[in-house]
């Protein structure tokens, strides 16, 4: 899942998972309000509930309205079940050592990344955290 | 109470007193009693002190220049001096003291002697400098920034227009070749740089606010009527309205306090809820030695948890294609508010509108 407010970076970001050759679906949502609703099924995914759950999330941090960090606060409420097994990246522009600090102090976070997203982040994650393949991202 | 008894009472007071050396001088300033505040303050026991000169307690500058005797002098002739400068204590380390000196006179207005009243300021004037110093210091940093920001955001403009000129470039000569991927690819570069070329601009619009700063009587009235203005065409698309009467005039920074009422005005005309055309009402009551200014709107509100968020430079609430701007507007009235002595604050119903309010106090 990649939660991010600029869609090219979306797409930017979307391409490059495509071009590892892994199989996996990718879900690209603009914002981290909707990203908490897909993972909750409620609001917008309440009627249509998502068939499958994120292996991987990359989150944003500077996002209008509900930033990174807010999300993270809400994300940590969800229930065992609804986080099982996602693995959570920040992903960002931020060069502030104090955020990077933060995030990897931050249970529910997995590790930090600046962007771009680069193919072998990828392939270093997935190898990292997931035996067999992969599932939707 | 007899009047024996009146006297020993303030004798008492007077040696009781810890805060303030109250002594008293014979007509050529030698020391006739002393107190627990001399004591305390100058540092010297009573047996040690009483029968010297006061000049003892001045520095060794003064003591040449003979500023003690004038201070004498001024008592004799004016009643009284009052000074304000380092003494010295029994040690040698120096304070700051407040001192006033008052000629007393007999029955037949003979000088026959001086009370002598100290106090320790040293404390207050170290903090008065600290502030100084502060100030001083604030005043560079403030530079510094300015020329940095100014610097940056010249130095961010080349690359950047670099960028953009060959993406047009690419565009005209080689555009046909792109199939449609490649277009959009071009396109969000170039809404990219763009949009960056705005956040310089708008980062160098906020570090100059109040750059130039000129004081005027400000008929709010005519400021509002001329701002409704030169937005009627926004009016007229939006088929918005606005109220206002018997607004004040203020003492505030013209340009600035334009800006400001733009800025709030702007916002009311683009959040606006769908389908309901823009209302908005601008009030005032005076407020401490100013005014508190309402601005309130019908539109799409705010959640108290961005209450505060809002007024920080480059902060959005939505994403960009749902309202455009970069999320400096509030950050600039809020620096302008600040400017004013005053500040900027918001009250809202999410979906039903907000009130916008701010002081000034110039």
């Amino acid at each position: 899942m990649l939660i991010d407010d600029d869609k090219p970076t979306n797409l930017i970001h979307k391409k490059v998972i495509e071009k590892t050759g892994l199989e996996v679906e990718i879900k690209a949502l603009n914002s981290a309000q909707e990203a908490l609703e897909f993972l909750t099924c409620t609001g917008k995914y309440e009627y249509n509930p998502p068939v499958s759950k994120p292996g991987i999330i990359f989150l944003d941090i500077n996002m209008p309205g509900m930033n990174g960090w807010e999300f993270m606060e809400a994300y940590q409420k969800l229930s065992d079940s609804q986080k099982a097994r996602i693995v959570v990246i920040m992903l960002t522009t931020s060069l502030n050592n104090s955020d990077r600090e933060r995030a990897l102090r931050n249970d529910n976070i997995t590790t930090f990344y600046h962007k771009p997203l680069r193919a072998n982040m990828v392939m270093e994650l997935v190898n990292q955290y997931f035996e067999s393949g992969t599932g939707p991202m | 109470m007899n009047d024996e008894v009146k006297q020993f009472r303030l004798l008492n007071m007077v040696e009781e007193i810890e805060d303030y050396a109250i002594l008293l001088l014979d007509e050529n300033g030698n020391i006739e009693n002393w107190n627990k505040g001399a004591e305390k303050i100058k540092g010297y026991k009573a047996d040690e002190i009483v029968g010297k000169n006061f000049r003892v307690f001045y520095t060794d500058e003064d003591q040449k220049n003979q500023k003690p005797e004038s201070l004498i002098e001024t008592a004799k002739n004016k009643g009284k001096a009052l000074s304000e400068g380092w003494r010295v204590r029994k040690d040698g380390s120096q304070f700051w003291g407040s001192i006033v000196i008052t000629a007393i006179h007999d029955t037949q207005g003979n000088i026959i002697g001086f009370t002598k009243v100290t106090r320790d300021l040293t404390d207050k004037m170290l903090a008065a400098e600290a502030v100084q110093q502060h100030l001083h210091e604030l005043q560079l940093k403030n530079k510094e920034l300015e020329q940095f920001v100014y610097i940056a955001s010249h130095d961010l403009q080349e690359p950047l227009l670099t960028v953009s000129s060959f993406v047009e470039l690419l565009k005209e000569e080689y555009g046909h070749l792109y199939d449609e991927e490649g277009q959009l690819y071009m396109r969000y570069i170039n809404e990219a740089t763009y949009r960056m070329r705005n956040l310089i601009k708008d980062l160098l619009d906020y570090s100059h606010i109040g750059r130039e700063k000129g004081i005027e009587q400000v008929d709010v009235n005519e400021l509002i009527a001329n701002i409704v203005d030169d937005l009627d065409q926004r009016f007229e698309i939006t088929g918005a309205q606005i109220s206002f009467n018997n607004l004040p005039i203020v003492t505030a920074y013209a340009t600035e306090l334009r800006q400001l009422f733009q800025n709030l005005i702007t916002n009311a005309l683009k959040f606006h809820r769908k389908d309901t055309p823009p209302v908005i009402e601008i009030s005032a009551e005076p407020y401490k030695r100013g005014w508190k200014f309402y601005i309130k709107d019908n539109g799409i509100g705010i959640e108290p948890q961005y209450y505060e968020k809002i007024f920080l430079i480059f902060q959005r609430l939505h994403n960009r294609d749902d309202f455009v701007g970069n999320g400096i507007g509030l950050a600039n009235c809020k620096k302008i508010a600040v400017m004013h002595n005053g500040d900027i604050s918001v009250e809202s119903v999410s979906g039903e509108g907000s009130v916008f309010s701010f002081t000034i106090e110039l």
